[in-house]
């Protein structure tokens, strides 16, 4: 178990009556890109936010370099959440501010080059940015962090292609190598050339887990098409597509 | 790191609070010039007593803007206090503050701190706004404040340091009795936060219930002490002794609400730092 970035063992997590993780098992080391992958509802966002500590578990041990989510786990996880985390009141600048405050590996520099490349005007205020433009901030905060664990919750959902391609780009050319980054989300083929591992999670349990090269060497199938065929469901009605 | 999340918790309130600070003293002044226009008009012929009425006019107009600046004022102080810990940690902001590498404690004393700077001021405000009103209003109240502070500035160095200690200790009582206030909200919103379920319900049974529990506590802690005191120093007439069970008093009521609000803070953070749960 030691040297891995991420254990959890035994990971249980109800929402009242419904689980979201079913005694989940996981083991990551660093230095990669994985793929959290899994359908709506499997328990992707849960384990996010068990690993950053916004979520407490029902049952079982959760570590992240060896120690319990807290202050020190804290420091070396850079987060990208699923939904905009910003009080409206704060300007670009005052973003900035704040994490260069509370987060030593900030580099500022690194994220004012990053608004002035896309244009982000510092002075304005959150809440009078676009969709779009709020969700680039939040990826230059994250980004701009030499974090040891990024866990980045559907960071390309909902965004054009386009944007899908300059996020995707965003990430591997700012992250540090050392770290491992996360990624959940369901665009498979979106995400396939950037990883080098893949988690399949299903109904709060982890299902598979390989490098990405292996599962093209042994299964001789893209992550995409494994993805679709562990995940196949039949239509109501039978038959198939 | 805690004075850093004051800084931040200072500057979001800073926005919504100073232009209402600045806002309710300045409509008592003009409150009181009004007052002081109308009781000047009144007070001639019949010629200008009309204009002492249509004066009036405007004496009621600014007052009710007057109650209304220090209505905003008490509503927003509460709303605030409610909202920067609900939205600041228990909703989506939350995601951002309880991601930083700071302890839990650290983020709850920065809330009540700059909760309690903004509940304090408000009232300091509130005063002063009153106080504006009245000195302004007629001469006789600016002459009767004069006569009143002369006298209490003649009398202070007859007073003995017994009566300063119990002011001090009456203006530490109320400073942390805001802060109990505030912390008692906290707790609410933290047990309702462990709901499944409406947690604003929750979180609103939650401040009766632990009223009514501090209740029944204090009425038998205090059932208890007063089978212990002898009754006889009821009926001391000395000015030294009352001095000195003045000072008892007070410290036996900041003693129980340091207890209260060190129980509130315990809850709350045992609760956000091992039961956290932002859905």
């Amino acid at each position: 178990m030691s040297g891995m970035l991420i254990q959890c063992q035994d990971v249980w997590k109800s929402y009242g009556s419904q689980a979201a993780l079913k005694g989940l098992n996981l083991q990551m080391e660093s230095g990669k890109i994985v793929g959290l992958l899994g359908p709506n509802g499997s328990g992707k966002t849960t384990l996010i936010k068990i690993l950053n500590g916004l979520l407490t578990p029902d049952q079982g041990v959760v570590l992240v370099d060896g120690e319990r989510p807290g202050t020190y786990t804290k420091s070396i996880i850079s987060y990208l959440p699923d939904k905009p985390y910003f009080a409206g009141w704060m300007k670009v600048s005052d973003l900035l501010d704040f994490f260069e405050d509370f987060y030593e590996d900030f580099d500022r520099a690194k994220a004012d080059h990053m608004c002035k490349a896309l244009q982000i005007d510092e002075k304005l205020r959150m809440k009078t940015l676009s969709k779009g433009t709020k969700e680039k901030v939040q990826l230059i905060l994250v980004m701009s962090r030499q974090a040891k664990l990024y866990l980045l919750d559907e960071p390309i959902a909902g965004v054009d292609p386009a944007a899908r391609d300059y996020i995707l780009s965003t990430i591997l050319n700012n992250y540090n190598p050392e770290g491992t980054v996360l990624i959940s989300t369901h665009l498979i083929s979106d995400v396939e050339r950037v990883l080098d591992e893949v988690v399949f999670i299903r109904n709060g349990q982890m299902v598979f887990q390989d490098l990405v090269d292996n599962i093209r060497e042994k299964e001789g199938k893209s992550v995409d098409e494994l993805f679709r065929e562990v995940f196949r469901t039949v239509p109501y009605g039978g038959g198939e597509w | 790191m805690l004075g850093k999340l004051i800084k931040y918790d200072l500057k979001s309130m800073s926005r919504a609070f100073i232009p209402v600070w600045c806002l309710a003293p300045l409509i008592a002044l003009l409150l009181s010039f009004s007052v002081k226009g109308t009781l000047a008009w009144a007070s001639g012929s019949p010629l200008t007593s009309m204009f002492a009425l249509g004066n009036g006019m405007l004496v009621m107009v600014m007052g009710i803007l007057f109650f209304a600046a220090l209505a905003a004022l008490f509503v927003m102080t509460i709303v605030f206090v409610i909202q920067r810990f609900w939205n600041g940690l228990l909703k989506e902001e939350g995601y951002l503050m309880f991601t930083l590498p700071v302890h839990t404690w650290e983020l709850i004393v920065s809330k009540a701190v700059t909760a309690t700077i903004v509940s304090f001021v408000s009232i300091l405000i509130g005063i002063f706004s009153g106080m504006i009103l009245m000195v302004f209003s007629t001469e006789e109240v600016i002459r009767s404040w004069f006569v009143a502070w002369k006298y209490l500035f003649s009398s202070i160095f007859e007073l003995g340091p017994t009566f300063w200690l119990n002011v001090m200790l009456f203006i530490l009582l109320i400073i942390l009795g805001i802060v109990q206030s505030i912390y008692h909200i906290y707790t609410a919103m933290a047990i309702g936060h462990l709901f499944p379920t409406h947690k604003v319900v929750g979180s609103c049974v939650s401040y009766i219930g632990i009223s009514i529990i501090v209740s029944i506590v204090s009425n038998i802690v205090n059932a208890c002490l007063s089978t212990l005191m002898p009754d006889t120093w009821y009926n001391y007439r000395s000015y030294d002794l009352m001095e000195l069970m003045g000072t008892a008093y007070l410290l036996y009521l900041m003693l129980g609400t340091i207890v209260e609000l060190a129980a509130y803070h315990v809850i709350t953070e045992r609760i956000l730092s091992t039961k956290l749960n932002l859905e």
